[in-house]
């Protein structure tokens, strides 16, 4: 996911369509203040955020998160930006070509973060010999004592399950199960 | 884009086919000419306002900006949500399990994986009629009887309790399962059945679950966007003046 957190609207609606154009397939947000982020960080996992250079103190929460690629945003080009940091900020005051240029650097290494790569990928062994009892119909608190792991545990599995498949309902899930050969008809 | 009454229909039309079966439940049918959608209205006695804001909710899904939702009448609203159900349940449904039968007929997948797609939305078919049953049977009147102690200002005591216990609010979440569902059903189709040899019966399918997706997605925003705050804000003023007394 990325997160857009920048003051002027107009700034932030155009950066918002330009990421738009450029990928897909993430899901961005837009968000105003850092009671929003404090929000957001709870419910979900960015790992791209955009914020106002001059507002990063109000932000600081984001610092702590070591998994995020945090891009500051500067009006106009400054001359204190070591080749270093080039990546992780946005010059605004570019042509299309060298904002697309600026971008596309953050969408690589938004892509290619290990962290990104390691939640993307496939079912677990774990994941799937969860996903094996909730497609049998199994409650959260029995496959927690028939797996010795705590509820709260199959929960965070179940919400991951349901992110890499694309899959919400224990129906549906029961069919992928059946179609990728985790369960048996008969088993049902 | 804002859709307002100096638009041609056809221009509406053509903007996003979609609308289609929403003219359709509106009372406007095909055949318009060059009218613009005062004209129709108009003419076919279908109230304007009413018609904006259900085909700009429809498309646009911030609806608070500029409807004049306040005016609509919650009558003409449940008449309309009524009217989807029986959209649903009588064309789109059978439409969509044409399709899926379509495709055991030309071998586009084998018997059990056919098997396991039709009971998915056999249950799928069973649960959406419920749901329609429990608002038709006991949301919608409930409603309406909010509706009626607001306009009339008398709030019998059988309604009042109700309003305690069983509140529009609490009705609100009813929605979401009917959606993942739907969606869990696209999933399946695009990404985890076995390759197809020919893609064509399959995206058929497809098709109509992505159409009947937006329209209940549709449904949905009218319900939790319109209906409920409507709803929501005469309740707490029957409350407030019952509690005066």
């Amino acid at each position: 996911m990325i997160v857009i957190a920048i003051k002027d609207f107009i700034i932030r609606k155009g950066l918002e369509s330009i990421l738009r154009k450029n990928n897909m397939q993430h899901k961005i947000i837009c968000i105003k203040s850092s009671l929003e982020l404090k929000q957001l960080l709870l419910d979900e996992r960015p790992r791209l955020v955009y914020v106002d250079n001059n507002r990063l103190e109000e932000f600081s929460l984001l610092q702590k998160e070591k998994a995020i690629i945090l891009v500051e945003i500067f009006k106009e080009k400054t001359s204190v930006h070591s080749a270093n940091t080039m990546n992780h900020i946005l010059c605004i005051d570019g042509e299309e070509v060298e904002i697309n240029r600026q971008i596309k650097q953050h969408l690589d290494l938004y892509e290619n973060s290990a962290e990104r790569k390691k939640s993307d990928s496939e079912l677990s062994d774990r994941e799937t010999d969860i996903l094996r009892e909730v497609a049998l119909g199994k409650t959260n608190k029995e496959i927690a004592d028939y797996l010795f792991i705590s509820a709260h545990t199959v929960i965070t599995h179940r919400k991951n399950i349901t992110r890499k498949l694309g899959i919400k309902t224990v129906s549906g899930l029961t069919v992928y199960a059946i179609l990728n050969k985790i369960i048996q008809m008969e088993e049902m | 884009m804002y859709i307002d009454k100096d638009m041609k229909m056809a221009d509406a039309i053509h903007y996003n086919y979609l609308l289609l079966p929403v003219i359709n439940r509106l009372g406007v049918q095909l055949g318009f000419g060059d009218k613009n959608i005062e004209k129709v209205c108009q003419e076919e006695e279908v109230d304007l306002d009413f018609f904006l804001v259900i085909i700009n909710a429809f498309l646009d899904h911030d609806l608070n900006k500029t409807l004049k939702i306040q005016s609509v009448s919650i009558e003409k609203i449940v008449d309309y949500l009524k009217a989807t159900h029986q959209f649903y349940l009588e064309q789109m449904i059978p439409e969509v399990e044409n399709r899926i039968n379509a495709l055991i007929q030309n071998f586009d997948i084998n018997q059990n994986q056919f098997l396991l797609v039709k009971n998915f939305f056999e249950e799928y078919k069973k649960e959406l009629y419920l749901h329609t049953q429990l608002e038709e049977k006991t949301v919608y009147p409930y409603v309406v009887d909010v509706y009626q102690a607001y306009q009339s200002h008398q709030l019998s005591q059988e309604l009042l309790d109700r309003i305690k216990d069983y509140p529009i609010n609490s009705y609100a979440q009813e929605h979401s399962d009917i959606e993942s569902k739907l969606f869990d059903l696209k999933n399946i189709l695009i990404k985890y059945l076995p390759q197809p040899k020919h893609s064509y019966q399959r995206n058929q399918v497809l098709t109509a679950l992505f159409k009947m997706e937006n329209d209940i997605n549709d449904h949905s925003r009218i319900e939790n966007m319109v209906l409920v705050p409507m709803i929501s804000e005469m309740e707490k003023q029957l409350l407030t003046k019952s509690a005066q007394k």
